[in-house]
């Protein structure tokens, strides 16, 4: 019989296993989905996870080289604030507690939406796995573990995907003109400060819009955040090989020129991005479907909480003119940080693409043009910020090179690191 | 029907809002009561993929991106629309009403 139980344990503490079979049992609990299609969606669940691992191995593999660089040539730790690299390296630590808060934390979402005023089904998965990842991570680092950690997590992660909507709606209502839908992207801080600061030192958003304006097409290759990525790390690979001594420079790649080792190394963390968004995808195919079904069923007046690019039809330029914005932000904040003792964030093109894009749209619905500037440059403060008072908080994995992106992960990151000190001592 | 149709869901990542996507799209498959599936591209591999796609639905600014390829495209401004979005999908595919 202990025999049986210790299959059933190993089993239930494999992330991957466990999320396969919550998949298989959402897709059961879906009427007109059969024993197969169940077996086949917990199998490919499964299969999504053990991706992102082998992600990680990679994201990991390329970062090791770009920190001892930044660290020799700068004196400062350098850190990428990538929601998909810290995501890959932490479900190696704290798995299947991520597994479990994210399955509870959807639990608790369609809960929260039953029986509170905050009726709001969260469909951005990607964002619920970050968040569940980020939760394990902190909420163990201030020393819960087992049911509590699992519990405590899938209550905040429930909680967190009701309330943050709620606090979004007038920002999507004043984009869209409707408020079928809101915001659920777990940047929420950035949105509404950009909001309100557009608002009150912004322009008339209806004679100075930004979308009144001739604007170049040319950055349109952004969106391909594999090129976008690649590019970027190309850049933040070459600037502090340049700061090295010469000889260091020449032994980067061993017998090979250092700048063609540097341009493999930037492309490989691409690489290892598209890795992690591949097993993400196929988790989520899985999952978000069966959740949506079943939440449909038992909420059906409940609002959906959307993925930020829904705002982008309602901004084109906006979308622009917010990431540059942002992105010049988070230039000058990495320059002003290092030399202030916090760690230096080198701008990460997808956070500041996606959110400071974003920041602008809502920017410019509240205050045109200037506010769409002013939008997304606020976006790039408060993200630059929030990722280098977030590390300390991830315990050993604030040491890695990697950290997130968005705002509400940075915000509840500390949140729940400084709680913990006032608790713990 | 003797195959089921292929519909190439897309976005920048290929996870967030083309997964809004797949559920809508999903919704319209059902209404239309065709046999489809819809799976998930970002705009980078999605020019790859749309080689076996009878149909490619993705928003409106991302569909310069998408380039040349052989399948209808349907550009999507309004993602909780079912009902443009179930029209669209029905002319491009040419359904009958």
């Amino acid at each position: 019989m202990s025999a049986v139980i210790k299959v059933l344990v190993d089993f239930l503490s494999v992330p991957a296993l466990l999320v396969g079979l919550t998949a298989f049992a959402g897709y059961l609990a879906l009427k007109d989905k059969n024993f197969s299609d169940a077996l086949a969606g917990g199998i490919k669940a499964t299969i999504g996870f053990l991706i992102l691992g082998a992600g990680a191995g990679t994201l990991i593999g390329s970062l090791d080289i770009l920190g001892p660089m930044i660290e020799q040539a700068f004196n400062v730790q350098g850190v990428i604030p990538n929601n998909e690299a810290i995501v890959a390296i932490a479900v190696g630590e704290v798995g299947q507690a991520a597994a479990l808060i994210m399955v509870l934390g959807f639990i608790f979402n369609i809960l929260f939406a039953r029986f509170t005023p905050f009726k709001y089904i969260w469909l951005t998965g990607h964002h619920s796995l970050y968040m569940a990842t980020l939760l394990a991570v902190t909420f163990s680092v201030i020393g819960l573990n087992g049911v509590v950690l699992w519990l405590v997590g899938g209550i905040v992660l429930g909680f967190l995907q009701v309330i943050l909507p709620k606090w979004t709606q007038h920002l999507a209502t004043k984009v869209s003109g409707n408020d079928d839908w809101t915001i659920g992207h777990f940047s929420s801080l950035s949105y509404v400060v950009a909001g309100w600061a557009a608002k009150v030192t912004g322009g008339d958003p209806e004679k100075t819009s930004a979308e009144d304006m001739d604007f170049p097409k040319g950055l349109g290759f952004l969106r391909e955040s594999l090129v976008a990525t690649g590019l970027i790390m190309l850049i933040i690979f070459l600037v502090p090989a340049f700061f090295l001594p010469g000889a260091d420079r020449a032994a980067l790649g061993g017998g090979t020129n250092w700048f063609v080792f540097l341009l493999i190394q930037a492309l490989t963390f691409s690489a290892g991005v598209a890795v992690v968004i591949y097993g993400v995808r196929v988790i989520l195919a899985e999952i978000v479907p069966a959740f949506s079904g079943i939440a449909e069923k038992l909420v059906p007046d409940a609002k959906p909480a959307l993925d930020i690019p829904v705002v982008f039809p309602f901004g084109a330029n906006s979308v622009i003119i917010g990431f540059l914005s942002s992105f010049v932000a988070g230039v000058v904040m990495m320059l002003i940080m290092g030399p202030i003792g916090l760690a230096a964030i080198v701008p990460g093109l997808v956070p500041h693409f996606f959110v400071g894009g974003g920041a602008g749209v809502i920017g410019n619905a509240f205050g045109g043009r200037r506010g769409a500037i002013i939008g997304g440059f606020v976006n790039g403060i408060i993200i630059s910020l929030g990722a280098a008072l977030l590390l300390p908080a991830m315990g050993s994995l604030g040491l890695e090179n990697a950290t997130y992106g968005d705002a509400d992960f940075q915000w509840v990151g500390i949140l729940i690191s400084l709680i913990g000190r006032l608790f713990g001592g | 029907m003797t195959k089921s149709l292929k519909i190439l869901a897309v976005c920048g990542m290929g996870i967030g809002t083309s997964m809004l996507l797949k559920l809508q799209l999903d919704k319209v498959i059902k209404k239309l009561g065709i046999d489809a599936n819809v799976d998930l591209a970002d705009i980078s591999t999605a020019r790859g993929l749309a080689v076996n796609a009878d149909l490619i639905v993705t928003s409106n600014e991302l569909i310069d991106r998408i380039g040349d390829v052989t399948a209808p495209i349907v550009a999507v401004a309004n993602f909780m629309d079912l009902n443009a979005l179930t029209e669209s999908v029905r002319s491009a595919l040419k359904l009958n009403k």
